[in-house]
């Protein structure tokens, strides 16, 4: 396998940002995230991030158009779709996971050609992803229970294994095997045995088996009336989860006759998301609420997609104010006794 | 000290839930983890032993009362010295009735910061929270029964009850004199310097609401941001609606924070949202007059009320 | 009323005054070659306690360097009590914005007569003369 040594690492990146806007994972205080490259800053390695790429992907605000109305016209003025290329380094397995859900949303409309987003679509296409191993397990995290290995992503176009000193290369994808090239043309690439690594130990995990059957026959099981009583309804949970896309659309009035649509990310926990113009809600508490989230992550989305909206990534785990976990939810579901 | 009180807490749940007396008890179990223990909401006597009481007990409970506003039966509540003043708040507020609660105070020794943990297997020593260590108000000042021997008082004091040789070993309340410490630096930095700082706070933020909906003086029933019909500012997490958001916060809330410290420690991206109710809390100790917000029911917050003559003139 | 527009050479501070309708608005001679003039433009509320903090903080949103509330001089509030309740409200406004960058010099919160035209007058164009020197306001302003 093609390696380069971890001391390379900042020349490497130096490479792939010279033709494509990159991202790296960086560290600030407590927080980390993935942010725009710049020669020489620290890259974050130890552990995931706090924040996952989706926001490269699915930003938090997105400007759609702008509107100006003139008497009785209207001009829109969209900007051009961003098509430059972009690249991001250090995804982890579970964030490779959660991006693969979102092109299943955002892309294929259930495996159908069909309507693709074009502004997901857009940035998509022109994205290169560098996936990174995971050696070591977090406290929260729990990937393997929900089916993704920690060590590789098939999907990623580029895969690095975190070998101590040195990184392993290895590409998937035509896009990946550009970027070794570019690597090697410049000589920073050895080549070595590489043994396939361990599976790690994880502190936590989920049984997943049977899941997706067993809550087809739970929506009006009394779990939910309890589980959703601590939770507090605010998005941090679906802000923090790489996998979670939903958004809302609102328009930024300028003056009374220009203005700017925007697109920003929207969360089902919030009382006002299935609020109805004529004043219905069809989920008004707290329990249709919590249950919508754990149905979607774990019967819905495996229903139409073949695989769950949990990567086991463990970010709303650590996040969540009041500890509503979903590996409980999971195994309070496993206990659950079910009629029929 | 842990196991004690939680056993009181179990016999006197008990004891509620067997003469019905309260349909719901809201307390604390044992989370999955040695370092959480997350909020539990008992209703059955069966299920009396989930009530767990330790030294991460952090969440302020008096936040999920609302929830039982129109509930026909009582609600029992476990608080710590800081909880029970979000209690007070929220009677104040006019939100609950005192008929409505039993109130049961608990003593606390100060709560372990979460954030320091090394190893998620095994215990180890952990450092408290700084609120914790600022704090002055760590017996209830309102409760209608009381565990561990802990003593109601309505006005700063040190630490009562069994666990107090703890909470004095911790250094529970060590440092109230220097709790407006980070503000104060935070106000020698040039204009400039702020304003980079804030921006980049406004950048971060994700408009999650967690710091709104954990806060027990944030009670209106329908909040200004949730509202299509009159909307504020955009919804979006632009960073100009973002600083709108937390300012606009700050004020609505400002002269009835009780300092829990709640909003920053449930912020995802570490917002340091308590040096904005700081701030306004020095304000109104330096110009309106020393006050504490939650602990006397009579007394009208500094903004609902004047003096004719103030100290400060604009 | 496009004030963005102008470069930093040319530009004139936008002045917001959220005024209650006590105030000497109308009675105001400005003239040409004031500081304020013609940046100046008045919100009327019916009175300095209906001003919330959000008026403020939406001021700054669209684009005003610096904002002027004025009320009744305590004990001649029309509605008796409003100024008091407002001289509370704004001076932990000024003090929080202030904190978060935003100068005092930025926020002027002023007690001003019904026939005090001329003291409104001088109070806009110092406003004026201290925000051109402090330059535009970068906190809170609305940026797509």
């Amino acid at each position: 396998m093609h390696t380069i040594q971890k001391s390379n690492l900042c020349r490497a990146l130096d490479l792939f940002s010279s033709n494509a806007t990159l991202y790296v994972p960086v560290e600030n205080g407590h927080f980390s995230s993935f942010v725009p490259y710049q020669s020489g800053v620290e890259v974050f390695l130890n552990k995931k991030t706090t924040l996952g790429p989706k926001s490269i992907l699915l930003p938090k605000t997105e400007k759609l158009y702008h509107y100006k109305n003139r008497g009785k016209d209207s001009e829109i003025l969209s900007d051009a779709m961003n098509t430059e290329a972009t690249i991001i380094f250090g995804v982890r397995s579970c964030d490779m996971q959660a991006i693969e859900c979102l092109d299943n949303v955002f892309l294929t409309q259930s495996g159908q050609a069909g309507v693709s987003d074009h502004y997901y679509q857009a940035k998509r296409a022109n994205t290169t992803i560098i996936a990174l191993s995971c050696s070591q397990p977090e406290a929260d995290c729990f990937c393997q229970s929900m089916g993704v290995d920690h060590r590789e992503h098939e999907k990623a176009d580029l895969q690095l294994f975190d070998l101590g000193d040195s990184l392993g290369i290895k590409a998937h994808t035509s896009k990946g095997a550009e970027l070794i090239q570019l690597l090697d043309n410049s000589g920073l690439l050895a080549h070595q045995e590489v043994q396939k690594l361990p599976l790690a130990d994880f502190c936590l995990a989920a049984d997943t088996d049977g899941l997706t059957h067993k809550l087809q026959k739970m929506f009006e099981h009394p779990l939910w009336d309890d589980l959703g009583k601590k939770c507090l309804n605010c998005g941090a949970c679906t802000y923090v989860c790489p996998t979670c896309h939903c958004f809302d659309i609102s328009v930024c009035h300028q003056d009374a006759c220009q203005g700017t649509t925007i697109r920003h990310w929207d969360s089902c926990m919030f009382t006002e998301y299935s609020q109805m113009a004529a004043g219905h809600n069809p989920r008004p508490g707290k329990k249709e609420r919590v249950r919508q989230r754990f149905l979607h992550k774990l019967r819905y989305f495996p229903e139409r997609y073949g695989k769950f909206l949990c990567t086991g990534c463990g970010r709303c785990l650590v996040t969540c104010p009041v500890n509503l976990e979903i590996t409980q939810v999971i195994q309070q579901v496993k206990e659950a006794e079910v009629n029929g | 000290m842990n196991q004690q009180l939680t056993t009181e807490m179990r016999q006197i749940a008990k004891r509620l839930l067997s003469s019905h007396t309260v349909g719901t008890i809201i307390g604390w179990e044992k989370g999955s983890r040695w370092y959480l223990t997350p909020p539990a909401f008992i209703t059955d006597e069966n299920e009396i032993d989930r009530l767990y009481y330790d030294q991460f007990a952090v969440n302020n409970l008096a936040i999920y009362l609302l929830d039982f506003r129109h509930s026909d039966k009582k609600v029992a509540v476990f608080v710590k010295g800081c909880d029970s003043r979000g209690i007070i708040r929220l009677i104040q507020d006019h939100q609950l009735k005192k008929e409505q609660l039993m109130v049961i105070g608990i003593p606390c020794a100060g709560m372990f910061d979460k954030t320091k943990v090394i190893d998620p297997k095994h215990p180890h020593e952990l450092p408290l929270l700084n609120k914790c260590l600022e704090c002055r108000y760590p017996n209830p000042v309102y409760a209608d029964e009381v565990l561990g021997e802990v003593s109601v008082l309505p006005e700063s004091s040190r630490p009562t009850g069994i666990s107090a040789r703890v909470a004095t070993a911790h250094l529970v309340g060590t440092r109230s004199d220097q709790r407006f410490e980070r503000v104060e630096k935070l106000d020698l930095l040039p204009s400039e310097e702020k304003v980079t700082l804030w921006r980049a706070y406004a950048e971060k933020c994700l408009r999650c609401y967690a710091c709104r909906n954990i806060c027990p003086a944030c009670n209106c029933e329908e909040c200004i941001f949730d509202s299509h019909k009159k909307p504020w500012t955009t919804k979006a997490a632009l960073p100009f609606a973002n600083g709108f958001f937390a300012v606009t916060r700050a004020m609505h809330t400002a002269g009835r924070c009780t300092e829990c410290g709640e909003c920053e420690r449930v912020c995802p991206v570490g917002i340091p949202l308590m040096s904005l109710n700081q701030r306004l809390i020095k304000t109104i100790n330096n110009s309106f007059g020393s006050y504490d917000a939650g602990l006397d029911l009579e007394l009208p917050p500094p903004l609902s009320q004047f003096q004719l003559a103030e100290k400060t003139e604009v | 009323m496009d004030f963005q527009s102008l470069d930093s050479s040319n530009w004139q501070p936008l002045l917001i005054g959220i005024i209650c309708e006590n105030s000497p608005s109308f009675a105001m001679p400005f003239n040409p070659t004031d500081e304020g003039y013609p940046n100046f433009r008045c919100i009327r509320v019916p009175c300095a306690g209906r001003t919330n903090p959000q008026y403020i903080l939406r001021a700054f949103q669209k684009g005003a360097d610096a904002v002027l509330i004025t009320g009744c001089p305590p004990g001649e509030c029309h509605y008796t009590s409003g100024n008091y309740f407002a001289r509370r409200r704004f001076k932990l406004m000024t003090e929080l914005l202030e904190f978060m960058g935003i100068e005092s010099e930025r926020l002027y919160v002023r007690w001003i007569k019904s026939t005090e035209g001329e003291k409104l007058r001088e109070t806009v164009n110092d406003m004026a003369k201290k925000v051109k020197r402090l330059g535009p306001n970068k906190l809170f302003k609305e940026e797509l």
